[in-house]
């Protein structure tokens, strides 16, 4: 596609470029994390629940064992940004590979490929995450892969979605004369054109699983040898009503990094499609 | 006390009653409990069966312990032991038998008599046979004989401490009625659903996931007893609904810890409502690290000593448990008179000497500053077996040991640890049952099948060890029993097989409302016939 005009078009959108810049520090923060705060996140180094700027050594504080909340925070988004990322491309990855394969053959192929997505589509993505971490055992990983395997119809759909159109033009066509096999035309003909709408959603994707993932280890099913966001809020959850902070700081952070995400896929799809996009 | 002193009905109960109920809440013991209300209380799980004589646990105990009565209750002081259904007992010298007087004038809720019959029913049919610790404790019961409908004689074939016997009977000698039992299928009979007692209370309605209603029983043994009209339990699984509860006043009690420790000392700062652990003396719980032998470091008593001088557990006690509870000095807790004692080996909070120990038994660091890795799975049922968990993993990752923390649901949880074998340490909160012989000793005598929760699973036999318990099973002195008992701390605290922390009680947060209550050692598991409320 016209890949100059799309990015002259993301740069207009204001709401796009702040979530880029916020998004662009908390993969910063990530990424300096050991730096910043070598060590164990989880280690007890100082008075149980310190409170915000009273001891500058912990500007946020500490949790109820006396855990540096800047310091998990920082690890945490490591956590979530890996679950986010890792989850968003398992999903997108096995969503084209099932979608296209339907739309480009049709048929039978498709029809039971569907189907599929809909068996997937009827039960509750959360609930069955649930069942998927009970039985793979909590860890960031089996996290990623869970939440990859209950997000994926959504690209399949759009994937499917694009190709019964695509597949009609005639470039298509023209590949077909010249006697390319179907796997050329679809990864490297059909599926390029199809791809814009496809990673405008895998924002979309990424912003759930950073949500599924708290929400999990919210629940006690997240991975407890490491810090992650969701888990010190549920650390927090018992003394909500006498340190606040505990809970509220790790929750502001998702609000901010998932909002950011949401910006930026936001921006991406107005650039995507001119016509709508330009108010 | 209270239940002695005879109350006409509608008249107040005068302050000097409280004498129990004062050193609770000072103000309160002068408050005026009238008859009459309905008294509110939080329940946090329901058990599939109320019948206390086949599961004696606590939770079913916090229900049914109004409906259905033991032989005995526990107070503190004197012999220990309250009269309930049976008026007396005496010991034969021999060891074995124990003849009990039944109390006369007692009737079932639906209006049949109450018997000795019932009670050699109960004993021969129910606690021998199903009651999970009763098929321990009372293995060696004969036969019940009753010569008269007065008189229930207890027949050993061999002889048995009767101290054993007598401790046991709190928990241990809940009595159905033989009419409505005998020649069914015991665990399936519907009145497991809907418990016929003798209790103060008859059991009215349960809502499942709402609510379970007992009503005041009019024709109660103990006369002008029990003083409120009804008790109301409303079933609240979530611990800050249950504090926002007391809070707008809907509750008069919660027990078991049923809100966290955290909110229970915001709640202890409200004004009329108090926070305790007292009437909790009887089942006090200790947060024990289990440790499974079949790992060969972990066999090695220098290790186990090594990980209990990397604990600390004044900061434990401090932080997780936030001051409920104590230092824990061995397998019996310091509420465990008269076997209690402070006699044994020190394990003071010592990192280097962590360290030394683990260097001596040849387990130096690596290049990546670790020695080994364990697995450790913390219970899931307590806040505070969870959050030690948390505290030694990073207790033992500063001594060079690289620990990782493994979470399981409850089921899951029982089958890796009592039944698989598949871990390396456990977090786990173990009852002290007002005898080592009923709970206690279980946890480390050999022989236990894999598969039975809260016993030896850790793969750790020591034949001296084994020999001392049976020793003191079968000793009908008590105080050479309590000798025994004695030795059998010092062994467990010198070998160390698993490694006690910190007692700590459960906590209660009750409305000022409430007149007479958390007075007895096993309280929220008594019969409440002398609560009221002001």
């Amino acid at each position: 596609m016209m890949h100059r005009g799309f990015a002259e078009r993301f740069k207009t959108n204001r709401g796009g470029i702040a979530g880029l810049v916020i998004l662009g520090l908390v993969i910063l923060v990530a990424a300096a994390a050991p730096l910043l705060f070598p060590g164990d996140p989880l280690d007890i180094v100082g008075r149980p629940l310190t409170e915000p700027f009273e001891d500058w050594r912990f500007p946020l504080g500490t949790d109820r064992l006396g855990r540096d909340i800047l310091s998990g925070l920082a690890h945490g988004a490591r956590a979530s940004l890996f679950v986010g990322l890792v989850a968003a491309l398992g999903a997108i990855l096995i969503g084209i590979l099932i979608g296209s394969v339907a739309g480009y053959f049709g048929g039978w192929i498709d029809e039971s490929l569907m189907r599929l997505t809909e068996t997937f589509q009827t039960v509750p993505a959360f609930i069955l995450a649930l069942a998927l971490i009970a039985v793979m055992g909590p860890g960031v990983v089996s996290i990623a892969i869970a939440i990859a395997l209950v997000s994926w119809t959504g690209p399949a759909r759009i994937t499917r979605a694009e190709f019964l159109t695509l597949k009609q033009r005639e470039f298509v066509a023209a590949s077909r004369v010249l006697g390319q096999g179907d796997s050329h035309i679809i990864f490297q003909d059909i599926l390029p054109n199809a791809l814009a709408p496809i990673i405008v959603l895998g924002s979309v994707i990424v912003a759930s699983a950073i949500l599924i993932e708290s929400a999990l280890s919210y629940l006690g099913l997240g991975d407890p040898n490491r810090a992650t966001w969701g888990q010190m809020i549920a650390s927090g959850r018992s003394v909500f009503r006498s340190a606040w902070y505990v809970s509220a700081i790790p929750g502001f952070a998702i609000l901010l990094t998932v909002l950011a995400v949401s910006l930026v896929g936001e921006g991406l799809t107005d650039a995507a499609n001119p016509r709508t996009g330009r108010r | 006390m209270a239940s002695r002193s005879r109350v006409t009905r509608r008249t107040v109960i005068k302050g000097a009653l409280g004498a129990a109920g004062s050193s609770f809440i000072p103000g309160a013991a002068f408050a005026q409990g009238k008859r009459g209300g309905v008294l509110m209380v939080a329940a946090d799980s329901e058990a599939t069966n109320w019948n206390g004589a086949i599961a004696a646990s606590n939770g079913v105990f916090f229900v049914t312990s109004k409906v259905l009565e033991p032989l005995a209750d526990q107070i503190s002081g004197g012999s220990g032991l309250k009269p309930v259904l049976a008026t007396s007992w005496t010991p034969a010298a021999d060891g074995r038998s124990i003849t009990f007087q039944i109390r006369q004038g007692v009737k079932w809720h639906d209006g049949k008599d109450f018997s000795s019959a019932d009670v050699a029913f109960s004993a021969m049919e129910v606690w021998k046979k199903l009651q999970n610790f009763g098929r321990v404790v009372f293995k060696d019961l004969e036969a019940v004989e009753t010569p008269n409908p007065q008189t229930a004689v207890f027949k050993f074939s061999k002889p048995i401490p009767s101290q054993l016997i007598l401790n046991a009977l709190p928990a241990l000698s809940t009595v159905i009625p033989k009419h409505l039992y005998e020649g069914t299928e015991i665990a399936q009979n519907p009145a497991n659903q809907k418990p016929v007692g003798t209790g103060p209370f008859t059991f009215a309605e349960q809502k499942r996931g709402e609510f379970i209603r007992l009503e005041r029983n009019p024709n109660y043994w103990s006369q002008n007893q029990p003083m409120v009209d009804r008790i109301l339990y409303r079933v609240m699984a979530d611990k800050g609904a249950t504090a926002a509860a007391h809070e707008s006043g809907d509750l008069h009690l919660s027990c078991f810890s049923a809100v966290s420790t955290a909110d229970a000392v915001r709640l202890s700062k409200v004004k009329g409502l108090s926070v305790s652990t007292k009437g909790y003396e009887g089942i006090l719980y200790t947060c024990t690290v289990e440790v499974n032998h079949k790992r060969k470091e972990l066999a090695d008593v220098r290790v186990r000593r090594a990980i209990r001088h990397a604990i600390d557990p004044k900061f434990l006690l401090d932080t997780v448990f936030q001051g409920f509870g104590a230092i824990a000095t061995g397998p019996i807790p310091a509420s465990g008179a008269p076997f209690y004692t402070t006699d044994v080996a020190q394990y003071p909070f010592d990192p280097a000497k962590a360290e030394a120990l683990l260097d001596e038994a040849g387990y130096k660091k690596g290049s990546d500053g670790n020695r080994f890795a364990l697995k450790i799975l913390p219970a899931p049922f307590f806040e505070q077996t969870r959050l030690t968990g948390d505290y030694l993993r990073q207790a033992l990752r500063r001594i060079g040991i690289d620990a990782q923390i493994e979470t399981n649901d409850a089921p899951g949880h029982i089958a890796k640890v009592y039944k698989d074998h598949a871990y390396d340490l456990a977090i786990a909160a173990l009852v002290y049952r007002n005898d080592p012989a009923i709970s206690t000793t279980v946890l480390y005598r050999s022989g236990t099948p894999a598969g039975v929760p809260f016993a030896n699973q850790y793969s750790y036999v020591d034949a001296d060890m084994d020999k001392l318990i049976d020793q003191a099973a079968s000793e009908i002195n008590a105080d050479e029993r309590t000798k025994l008992y004695v030795a059998f701390q010092k062994k467990v605290m010198t070998d160390l097989p698993i490694i006690p922390l910190i007692d700590f009680p459960f906590l209660s947060v009750v409305s000022d409302k409430v007149v007479n209550h958390h007075n007895t050692p096993r309280w929220p598991c008594s019969s409440w016939a002398d609560v009221s409320l002001a």
